[in-house]
């Protein structure tokens, strides 16, 4: 059965509460809200700088999606139609949790389908399909700093990105390279956003960084339990860190296709048969996947 | 011929300070500490001239501000007050902003900002400190703490850093064989040497040595000061060689400022300092030491 049938007939969002009594449009006041839009377009205006904000409590957990969260909520309008995923999936338990919660709040229409929503929240990967200048990608972010791998302090490495000192950025690859013959880093990729600030780009796969490239979408990142937002906008340049013989690659997947769509220009994800032990791989993004393979099968 | 680097009247207070920490402090007080703040004169109106291809000696006992003055050109640390001027004709060419109109030195480089600072000792500074820990990264392949200085000049290639690693490896008399091992598990000269190595990578005009052979076992010192006469000619470096120990400093220098309690007491040719000190401290100094 495919997904987008699945949630039809036993979606537990289907019965979601109407609406809960006592809390404005989208759970946050209005003054939260504008704090964090405000934030947001501080954000786009310095691409790839954090910019600090109050991030408030949600009925989630901290480290579980609230920063994106907080940005989907002051974003969300009543006409917006709303996707959410996690790690390319539309079905886990963070991606329905959430979008649970803010159907019950705004009420919003939902959908798995990339194409028609107006607004994405997404934990740890991008879409398959080319998103538009109409739609926002919101990540959620664990870790906003870039640079925590090489300077655990905070102090420190906001002076590093105020003077642009990323010698010790550059010097981690470098031992890189010459203790394992290449770049080992495979999720959270470092990138140089609009030629100024090395930036974070969540833990997303290497597979997707390329499209943080010049896109036409406008791509806001979240972090709650660390407070910190930031921004690509569209049409800024995103070089992931490499060097001259040594250039960034994504994952190979040649010679393999998802089992269930056939897709081979996908990042996929490799599933062991617990019992037989056999490898097979589909798509990680279930909602391109679902779409695929209904005309593939037809 | 013109100085390359002229400091005027360079200062550094600790603490709040007050109006009589000038007259409180000093060598005729023997002291830097002022008596009625507390604040520590840890540098006061320093001026020299350096040029180029030049060793210019600083010897003084220990808190006479010998350090300090270093680390204040280093841009290590913030002067109080002063003056740096940078001639024109070794201003980088990342920085043309800091030569105004035809004038033969730069504003005061004490003034900019810790970007440009940094590209500024990036261009043209190396500095080689008395403990190994100050200088390396310990746990950092020594390969890769010489290319820590080149990337932060904008090199981006893997294969030219490394063969640019391994000839100042040579060039220091450490094995090229052991580049990718960490300076923890080298000897103290052979950290001493990773330093200089590290020092020398962005082709510095300006060496500060920061007691370099403290430390060091006499043989180990004696190569080691031998390697660094040897790179001054070869890489027309100007030097400036702090150090208690004149016999260093008689050694490397060809002038010679005498420090005490944050003040210069004696400046002069390094042979005229040792053979005939005018100042009571040298003249102390002198007899203890030699």
């Amino acid at each position: 059965m495919q997904m987008h049938e699945w949630l039809k007939n036993n979606d537990p969002l289907a019965h979601a509460e109407a609406h809960i009594a006592g809390y404005p449009f989208g759970f946050m006041d209005e003054g939260a809200k504008k704090e964090i839009r405000r934030s947001i377009l501080k954000a786009v205006a310095i691409p790839g700088y954090q910019v600090p904000y109050g991030s408030r409590e949600m009925p989630i957990a901290r480290g579980w999606g609230t920063g994106g969260l907080q940005i989907t909520l002051s974003l969300i309008k009543p006409d917006d139609i709303l996707k959410v995923i996690d790690q390319g999936c539309d079905g886990s338990v963070n991606a329905v949790n959430i979008k649970k919660f803010v159907m019950a709040v705004t009420q919003v229409a939902i959908t798995t389908d990339t194409r028609a929503a107006t607004l994405i929240q997404t934990r740890h990967r991008i879409p398959e399909e080319r998103m538009t200048d109409q739609q926002i990608l919101v990540l959620q972010v664990p870790y906003p700093e870039a640079l925590r791998e090489v300077e655990p302090s905070e102090m420190e490495t906001r002076r590093m990105h105020a003077e642009a000192d990323y010698s010790r950025m550059w010097l981690y690859l470098y031992e890189d390279i010459v203790h394992y013959g290449e770049i080992t880093i495979s999720y959270r990729y470092p990138v140089t956003v609009n030629g100024r600030y090395i930036t974070d780009p969540s833990p997303i796969p290497r597979w997707d960084v390329p499209k943080l490239h010049m896109a036409d979408t406008l791509f806001l990142f979240g972090a709650g339990r660390e407070k910190r937002i930031y921004a690509i906008p569209p049409h800024t340049s995103v070089e992931p860190l490499e060097f001259e013989d040594h250039q960034f690659r994504i994952e190979d997947f040649s010679g393999k296709a998802c089992a269930r769509c056939g897709a081979t220009d996908t990042f996929l994800d490799e599933v062991i048969d617990n019992v037989g032990g056999g490898r097979s791989y589909f798509c990680s993004d279930t909602g391109y996947c679902d779409k695929r393979s209904r005309t593939w099968n037809r | 011929m013109e100085p390359l680097i002229r400091i005027r009247n360079l200062s550094k207070r600790f603490g709040q300070g007050c109006a009589r920490c000038l007259e409180t402090t000093g060598p005729e007080q023997d002291t830097n500490l002022c008596p009625c703040c507390g604040s520590v004169m840890a540098c006061n109106d320093v001026s020299l001239d350096l040029f180029r291809n030049e060793a210019l000696g600083i010897v003084g006992e220990s808190g006479s501000g010998k350090s300090t003055l270093v680390r204040l050109l280093h841009f290590e640390w913030e002067a109080s007050g002063g003056v740096m001027e940078l001639h024109r004709s070794v201003a980088p060419d990342c920085l043309p902003e800091i030569c105004a109109g035809d004038a033969n030195y730069s504003r005061n480089l004490l003034g900019l900002s810790y970007f440009q600072k940094r590209q500024l000792r990036n261009a043209l500074m190396g500095i080689v400190y008395q403990n190994p820990h100050l200088g390396l990264r310990m746990q950092v392949s020594s390969g890769g703490n010489i290319a820590e200085r080149l990337l932060g000049a904008g090199w981006r290639h893997i294969s030219r850093m490394r063969q640019r690693s391994a000839e100042l490896l040579e060039r220091t008399e450490i094995p090229v064989a052991r580049m990718d091992e960490p300076p923890c598990n080298f000897s103290g000269g052979m950290q001493q040497r990773v330093q200089i190595a590290k020092a020398l990578s962005n082709s510095p005009l300006i060496l500060f040595l920061d007691e370099v052979t403290t430390g060091l076992d006499l043989s180990v010192q004696a190569r080691v000061l031998d390697m660094i006469r040897n790179l001054r000619s070869e890489f027309n470096l100007s030097m400036l060689v702090v150090s208690h120990d004149l016999g260093v400093i008689n050694l490397l220098c060809q002038r010679t400022l005498v420090m005490k309690s944050g003040r210069v007491v004696e400046a002069g040719l390094t042979d005229q300092i040792l053979q005939d000190p005018q100042h009571r401290y040298t003249q102390l100094l002198v007899a203890s030491q030699l």
